[in-house]
């Protein structure tokens, strides 16, 4: 995996982030059309310029985008079936819910989920975050990735055993018993872990050793990102 | 004469399904000594170690340097004993390695570049230099136990406790963590099942079973008497075996 163009600091990424909200956010899709298609436009050049270059990333970007654009259709067409307004409104009322949910995840992947999750985390730990959100976080981040290895080996275990075709009935009593298992490891796990953290003298609060140092690189990236996103809003 | 680490006195634990894991366990540590805990799985033996820091607390006493572990000075008994668990995954909750081991020494006191130097020395006596800055999922299992041993020795504990220290380890980090322990003068309590460890590194040896402390006697008494490892499930090291046979023995 080759290195990105340019490796913003975590906090730059939240700050970016931050600013892409407030913009989606603030933006209405009918009267400004053309800002959510230079946004994005702007989003891509981003991610160009932050994501390491692998194969990897650019495809979790695509697969991300066309599940989020399937699934923001389906969203569509429900908020155009239900919606009680006369048809132009509703359908105004659609592509803006649809444009910005789409921009919104695709903004989050770019500045957050793309890079190391670890980093943003201790970003978020210099913004003075409350302790308890960040505890929440580090573990949600550190866990996930364990039980998803453990969800993988039942399931392994689980087809390994299966001999031959069950009914559907069979077929969803035995998925109930696996995730009473699973629920009952985790259960189990978290009990462990907490005896690990009380042995390790943990007292609610979590803190990290952090050497992030912002560049002139980072405040060049904010100020022309800050000031393409504030162009685009108000032209 | 040295002084008792690490005392245990008519020690009894119940699960609260009503199980009953220790009945009446009593024994006595010296500084410096290095004890194995050995027995079949269900002996009680990581339910011992649990009670040695307080996660734990059973009828009788456990005393660290001649003080009882009580509610009230739990942050400092927990500083003077240091407890490895069986699972790294359970023990490794930061999402990166030097934080893990920096995690323990927040809030006693240091300065931030000191726990940084704290940190880099132990990481470098254990190897780890090159992984301090990966997330723990991206280590081998090896480098995880390392890692779980670095997160304890940075707080620098009286008494070192371990639980199935060389479960899982391939034979290259089971070498290595049997001649970093050998070489270490810390007091020391492993519960184990490998018993080519246990010979190795211990000095006295407690066998367990059902709750209960069986026999207790130094390493030779104990691993080379091979009816009574038998009657308790267990095997004669293969490492006496060789030492038994081998030339200089006679």
């Amino acid at each position: 995996m080759k290195k990105p163009v340019f490796s913003p600091d975590s906090r730059v990424r939240i700050i970016c982030l931050a600013v892409s909200l407030t913009f989606v956010l603030s933006t209405f899709f009918p009267q400004a059309y053309w800002k959510f298609g230079v946004f994005l436009l702007c989003l891509l050049v981003v991610f160009f310029l932050i994501s390491p270059k692998s194969i990897r990333s650019f495809r979790n970007f695509c697969r991300l985008s066309l599940f989020l654009i399937s699934l923001l259709l389906f969203l569509v067409a429900v908020t155009f079936i239900f919606s009680p307004e006369n048809f132009r409104n509703r359908l105004d009322r659609s592509l803006d819910l649809t444009m910005k949910a789409f921009l919104v995840s695709i903004s989050i992947f770019v500045f957050i989920l793309d890079g190391d999750f670890a980093d943003v985390i201790k970003g978020f730990y210099l913004f003075r975050l409350p302790a308890s959100f960040l505890a929440m976080l580090t573990f949600a981040y550190r866990y996930s990735i364990l039980l998803q290895e453990e969800l993988v080996s039942i399931l392994r275990a689980r087809l390994s055993r299966t001999v031959k075709r069950r009914s559907f009935l069979e077929e969803m009593k035995i998925t109930g018993l696996i995730l009473n298992q699973y629920f009952l490891r985790l259960f189990e796990r978290s009990e462990r872990i907490y005896a690990a953290l009380l042995s390790r003298g943990f007292q609610g609060r979590l803190d990290f050793l952090v050497n992030f140092k912002l560049s002139q690189g980072d405040y060049l990236f904010l100020f022309l990102f800050s000031s393409v996103i504030a162009a685009i809003k108000f032209i | 004469m040295k002084r008792i680490a690490l005392e245990v006195n008519h020690l009894s634990y119940t699960f609260p399904d009503g199980t009953v894991a220790l009945k009446d366990i009593s024994f006595s540590v010296r500084e410096g000594e290095k004890v194995m805990i050995i027995g079949p799985n269900g002996a009680g033996k990581s339910t011992l170690l649990l009670n040695f820091n307080g996660l734990l607390r059973g009828k009788g006493e456990v005393k660290i340097f001649g003080e009882p572990v009580t509610l009230e000075n739990l942050k400092k008994i927990r500083s003077q004993v240091g407890l490895v668990f069986q699972n790294p995954e359970d023990q490794l909750f930061m999402p990166k390695v030097m934080d893990d081991v920096a995690f323990g020494l927040f809030g006693r006191g240091f300065k931030r570049e000191e726990i940084e130097g704290r940190v880099r020395k132990v990481l470098k006596e254990l190897g780890l230099e090159s992984v301090a800055g990966k997330s723990i999922h991206q280590l081998s299992l090896g480098e995880k136990r390392k890692v779980s041993l670095a997160t304890v020795l940075v707080l620098e504990p009286d008494i070192l406790v371990l639980d199935e220290p060389t479960s899982g380890l391939d034979p290259g980090c089971r070498r290595w963590l049997i001649n970093y322990l050998q070489k270490s003068d810390r007091t020391m309590v492993a519960a184990t099942h490998d018993l080519d460890f246990a010979w190795e590194v211990g000095e006295t040896m407690i066998i367990m079973e059902r709750g209960e402390i069986v026999a207790r006697g130094g390493r030779e008494e104990i691993l080379g008497n091979k009816d009574l490892l038998e009657s308790h499930g267990l095997e004669v090291p293969v490492l006496y075996l060789l030492e038994r046979l081998s030339p200089r023995s006679g």
